[in-house]
């Protein structure tokens, strides 16, 4: 077992930070009342709370495997003019751009207020892992149905989860399995199931790319979003892999390749390093490739030991990561109690910051950690910060509830004002030269009676600090 | 003078960091700015700031670009069989030569070429070429092979590998997105999509910017710039506390968007530019030229060149549109006396098939010209023009790999070793005299 965190070290500022990584953070309250779980009682919420059934149904259109659109215009193309089937294609381009953006806010609404926000966290952290961009799969519901398998899914075991990714419509798509056969197997998704989904560069072969893409052949899409298999179009042929030889099909490969020490390796390693901000140092890393392999890649006791260790809370991890441009949006409405902005507002912030859901820039998904942040998009963090605030209002967004976030009954004593705005904020204190220019800002107000220009004003200058941007 | 005193002066001096800095750096700062200088002593490639330095303006034509109607072979039978509407072109084509002429629009490229200061890259591609936008684009913005997937961009290994020490604005992109060849290690490269979005807005640059200078300046526990060196000698982001690299980006941020937002107000155009949104971008680049930013690179992009249907009249539009707006900003860097420093070069993910479709456009190809502007350049056309009777799947055949002509351009251009940035050795083209 890794070192577990010692009972006195179970504290708010480190339910804080577990609900952060874990999640996506919360309102002081919700911080409070995970702290009040205890150290085993939060992570048992984390992992184990159940998804309640349709709690939030998806976007009607974007979540209805039809292509209606596509299928008439398939029929009736003969029939058509040059000019009516521009203009068919137009409308299903419009109809694919609504959908998307539906799906992008029921996704971050999901986010923002999950029970279960451990599952959406993992949902996330599966879309940059197995990463597939709309851009090439064109049809939202493809990006639905696979959100959805991720969200299932989430916790393993990943032999499995891998297993429906080798069959998954979207992915089939983005890595050219929908046409890839037994005359000619494309190799596409063969190396990248290896180099970024398991292994890494460099543990397996150019023989063993070819030799699985032979596996691979043989699944086509149905018009209705389902897959096929095509006997005629698999190589059922006797295969080599990884020393194991036989007529193998996708799945066999799947099951070599979790046999392999490294995938439990590989796939540890990436885990550790998307919840606690940077990768392992070597001891831990083979401890936590041991662990993931013991529990035959099922996540949730992998999760448990991984919460609950001295290691997770340790000055390496705690307050070292870079919020994610949907981590930085969804905290921020959490802390200041709103509810999300109207969707082409978030996604656009979110394309400024650099991370637009259901598209990831390739297929190795967002980098993170340092490359979320340069000159532009800082500037860009900053200034969302203050439409989010109300410091500088824009048309269509909620306003924090500034009574709320700054208690008349508080409002005398400055240090207890700025003492709570710092846990809701970073959830911990900063030092006191951080502090400073804030406790300068509010001994030139009125405390009893500050405007709510100056309250938001306030809160945007907080959320304006290099500090605020890590978690 | 303490020696403290003046290795900081001696940063200012060489770095683009001190450039427009006029008020008191914070106390912090003092040891990052030498280690930095150190670095940039020590760094293969001097750091090159100020009015002697070349620039480079990357301009992307967005969509595939049909190469074919662009520069016109109006002499080839081959081209009249395959585009019995579009070659309808080929009748007001401005002549190059014989066999060769400008699309009609392009009344400023053809003088340019007569000056001396436009060459045409003929057959420009890759081996197995792909047509998808999004993948075509990816390899020409990273500079991979066809099969390859890299995540940092050509321009961006470029900062990494020639502007270590420097800040942000060794390159500076025009663009809704930023680029993927500006992707890079380093955090390098400024990108908006208008100039009034990079700049710190409401009360952070009003009433309450003491409040955010102090906060943003503030060391915290822990606060020394732990960064390592890697292999090359370069600092290297990830080693170093993400606290520290956040301020010291957001202290890159603060001098950058003041400085660049005093440079546009302070400069004019020089010339009489057209409306749109391109021309819109290039003067912008023109003002920041003007302005004496230390900008290396800029990175404009022009979009609608993806001409599925009806092209004759869209296509014949955007070729007017690029060529109004590149003719305002040659004049324009003339009249600065900035002509001689820049290189603009156009790029597009492909050109477009030789036989148009049933919709009167053109489907998505393979090679394509490329353009140089600027002086010091071999004018003309470099290269044959592709066979159009001697096709794969339909498509023109490229002779020239762009990964050389990027190569000619870092090496003879940007004066930097082309290898660490490309990763293989490609013969520079002989674009340059």
């Amino acid at each position: 077992m890794l070192p577990k965190l010692l009972p006195a070290q179970w504290t708010p500022q480190a339910a804080a930070h577990l609900l952060g990584r874990a999640g996506f953070g919360g309102s002081p309250d919700e911080i409070r009342k995970l702290y009040e779980l205890g150290l085993d009682g939060a992570v048992r919420f984390l992992i184990q709370t159940p998804e309640a059934k349709d709690w939030l149904p998806p976007p009607e259109d974007a979540a209805k495997p039809d292509m209606e659109e596509q299928i008439e215009m398939r029929q009736n193309a003969m029939t058509m003019s040059e000019e009516e089937r521009r203009a068919a294609q137009q409308k299903i381009q419009q109809l694919y751009r609504e959908r998307l953006t539906a799906l992008r806010q029921w996704w971050l609404e999901r986010m923002r207020q999950s029970p279960a926000p451990l599952r959406e966290k993992l949902t996330l952290f599966w879309h940059g892992h197995f990463a597939t961009s709309i851009q090439k799969v064109r049809v939202p519901y493809f990006m639905y149905a696979q959100n959805q398998l991720f969200r299932q899914q989430a916790f393993g075991p990943l032999t499995d989860l891998t297993k429906a990714v080798s069959q998954d419509p979207a992915m089939m798509r983005y890595l050219d399995l929908t046409d890839s056969k037994k005359s000619a197997p494309n190799e596409n998704y063969a190396r990248e199931v290896m180099e970024l989904f398991t292994l890494g560069e460099g543990h397996y072969s150019e023989e063993d790319i070819r030799e699985s893409a032979r596996a691979f052949t043989g699944n086509r899409l149905n018009r209705d979003g389902t897959v096929r298999f095509v006997p005629a179009q698999h190589d059922n042929g006797p295969k080599t892999f990884m020393g194991r030889q036989g007529n193998l099909t996708g799945n066999d490969i799947v099951d070599v390749i979790f046999q392999q020490l490294q995938s439990a390796k590989f796939l540890s390693a990436k885990l550790w390093t998307f919840f606690a901000g940077s990768p392992p140092p070597l001891v831990l890393a083979d401890t936590l490739a041991k662990r993931m392999r013991e529990n035959r890649y099922q996540l949730e006791p992998w999760f448990t030991e991984v919460f609950s260790s001295r290691e997770f809370y340790s000055p390496a991890v705690v307050r070292k990561q870079i919020k994610s441009p949907v981590q930085f949006i969804v905290q921020a409405c959490k802390q200041l109690e709103i509810p999300l902005p109207p969707p082409p507002f978030t996604h656009e912030a979110l394309r400024q910051l650099g991370q637009e859901l259901f598209q990831p820039p390739n297929v190795k998904g967002w980098d993170g950690q340092y490359a979320w942040i340069t000159s532009s998009t800082l500037v860009n963090r900053y200034n969302l910060a203050g439409v989010l605030t109300g410091a500088n209002p824009a048309k269509g967004l909620t306003k924090p509830e500034l009574a709320h976030l700054f208690p008349r009954e508080k409002r005398g004593d400055s240090e207890r004002i700025l003492a709570d705005l710092q846990f809701r904020f970073y959830g911990y204190q900063l030092s006191p030269k951080t502090v400073q220019p804030f406790r300068e800002y509010l001994a030139k107000i009125d405390l009893e009676n500050p405007s709510n220009e100056q309250t938001a004003e306030l809160f945007h200058l907080m959320m304006s600090i290099p500090e605020y941007q890590l978690t | 003078m303490s020696d403290h005193l003046r290795t900081r002066r001696h940063f200012i001096r060489t770095s683009v960091l001190g450039g427009a800095l006029s008020w008191t750096l914070p106390a912090f700062l003092d040891s990052t700015f030498g280690m930095l200088d150190s670095l940039a002593a020590n760094a293969s490639t001097q750091i090159v700031t100020g009015k002697d330095s070349p620039i480079l303006v990357v301009l992307q034509l967005a969509g595939g670009n049909d190469g074919l109607n662009t520069v016109i072979p109006y002499s080839d039978a081959a081209y009249y069989s395959s585009r019995p509407r579009l070659s309808a072109a080929a009748k007001e084509a401005l002549p190059i030569n014989d066999h060769l002429g400008f699309h009609a629009n392009l009344k400023s490229f053809q003088s340019l070429l007569n000056d001396g200061n436009l060459s045409v890259i003929q057959g420009v591609g890759y081996p197995n070429p792909n047509r998808s936008h999004f993948r075509a684009t990816e390899i020409w913005q990273t500079a991979s092979e066809s099969e390859q997937s890299l995540s940092t961009g050509w321009l961006g290994r470029y900062f990494d590998n020639a502007c270590s020490g420097q800040d942000a604005a060794c390159g500076i992109s025009i663009s809704g997105e930023t680029p993927q060849s500006f992707a890079n290690r380093t955090g390098k490269g400024i990108s908006f999509n208008n100039p009034g979005d990079y700049q710190f807005k409401g009360d952070l640059k009003g009433k309450n910017e003491s409040y955010f200078e102090m906060a943003n300046s503030a060391e915290d526990e822990g606060g020394s710039i732990g960064m390592l060196n890697n292999s090359a000698g370069m600092p290297m982001a990830g080693a170093e506390n993400p606290v520290d690299f956040l301020r010291r980006t957001s202290l890159d941020a603060r001098v950058n968007t003041d400085r660049i937002q005093e440079i546009l107000k302070r400069t004019r155009a020089d010339a009489k530019y057209p409306g749109g949104r391109l021309a819109n971008n290039l003067r912008t680049v023109a003002q920041l030229i003007q302005g004496g930013m230390p900008t290396r690179v800029y990175y404009v992009s022009h979009g609608g060149f993806d001409t599925h249907n009806n092209q004759f009249g869209a296509h014949a539009n955007l070729m007017r549109e690029m060529d109004e707006a590149l003719s305002a900003f040659v004049q324009d860097l003339k009249a600065q006396g900035n002509f001689d420093r820049v290189l603009l070069l156009t790029f597009s993910e492909f050109g477009r098939r030789v036989t148009e479709n049933a919709s009167g456009g053109t489907d998505h190809g393979a090679a394509a010209p490329m353009f140089l502007i600027g002086s010091g350049i071999k004018p003309g056309i470099i290269g044959a023009h592709p066979s159009l009777t001697d096709l794969d799947r339909g498509d023109l055949k490229h002779h020239t790999d762009f990964r050389a002509v990027y190569a000619s351009v870092l090496e003879n251009w940007l004066k930097i070793p082309s290898l660490p940035i490309l990763g293989k050795k490609f013969k520079p083209v002989p674009i340059f005299v």
